[in-house]
């Protein structure tokens, strides 16, 4: 049975704009409405989760502090690292929220083999993690049975302003990046066709459409 | 209560030809023997001349991509399971 998903590259994007967009889609997609998923960059951010405490923001300084709509606590977004929004009607799929989650991670899992790093999921604390530290985290929000927000995996960026946060409320909470773990330079575009696959196939995708107009951004 | 407008899930139907297997393990000089000698147990009619293999970067770890007949949801996760149990299999789809 055909089951499409839509991909969309969108680069470096600024943080808000883009959360709107997926909440606009959520908010409007209907039962025939085909799954998305965007992959893309952001500016440096924090994104503060609903259960977020205030208290894991150490140090924000100059980088600023969105209050968003998701699950978890604090983390970081910035140039460098790979995000990816997974748009999935959920309950259409005959999934749980439970498959979804662990389908991300094994794409995750299974991307990171191919660069022979021998990473693993928890099953107490979403995320990718390689040798104890975090190298993916995972955030979702289900609305009307479908999933907004997503993932992020470090590829190569500065790692610094993980400092200022407890990252997942975790304090201590040791972050790695793909870069640091190949000990190679890494193409983030690479990465993102490799990732584009991994999801494809771990959420059961039969095929799935490039599109390359932009989003509809709601300021 | 059941919805009549509600779609339904995406179903396999059984039993399925050329059902792909995408099998992940630790790279090891009989990895693809032990995954045959597996689905062979389960799926006499796979064919080894049609196994791909590839490996990671550096050749930690490998991936090989098979066709089977799948029988059933449970035939699948008998595969699945013995897969595992050779101790070499970490993923499989």
């Amino acid at each position: 049975m055909s089951r499409p998903v839509i991909i969309r590259h969108l680069g470096c994007v600024p943080y808000e704009p883009t959360w709107h967009a997926m909440q606009s889609f959520t908010e409007n997609r209907d039962a025939e409405t085909v799954d998305e998923i965007w992959l893309l960059e952001h500016p440096k951010v924090f994104t503060q989760g609903q259960a977020g405490k205030a208290e894991h923001v150490l140090a924000a300084g100059d980088i600023p502090v969105v209050q968003v709509d998701r699950g978890g606590q604090v983390t970081y977004h910035g140039p460098g690292q790979l995000v990816a929004y997974v748009l999935v009607d959920v309950r259409r799929a005959g999934q749980g929220v439970r498959d979804l989650v662990s389908s991300i991670e094994n794409s995750l899992v299974e991307l990171l083999y191919q660069y022979d790093i021998d990473a693993y999921a928890k099953p107490d604390a979403p995320g990718v993690y390689v040798a104890e530290k975090k190298i993916a985290s995972l955030g979702l929000r289900i609305r009307r049975g479908c999933s907004f927000h997503g993932l992020a995996l470090n590829v190569d960026m500065d790692l610094q302003p993980f400092q200022r946060i407890n990252p997942c409320g975790y304090a201590g909470m040791q972050m790695t990046q793909l870069r640091d773990e190949t000990q190679q330079k890494i193409e983030l575009s690479e990465v993102s066709v490799c990732l584009r696959d991994a999801l494809v196939s771990h959420l059961k995708f039969s095929e799935f459409i490039t599109l390359t107009d932009g989003i509809e951004c709601y300021e | 209560m059941t919805h009549s407008t509600e779609q339904q899930p995406p179903k396999i139907e059984f039993p399925c030809e050329n059902y792909s297997l995408r099998i992940i393990g630790d790279s090891c000089d009989n990895f693809v023997d032990v995954v045959l000698e597996v689905l062979k147990r389960h799926a006499p009619e796979v064919d080894p001349e049609t196994v791909v293999c590839r490996d990671s970067s550096k050749g930690r770890f490998v991936s090989a991509q098979v066709s089977i007949t799948a029988k059933s949801v449970e035939h699948l996760e008998q595969i699945n399971q013995d897969l595992r149990e050779t101790g070499l299999v970490r993923m499989v789809l």
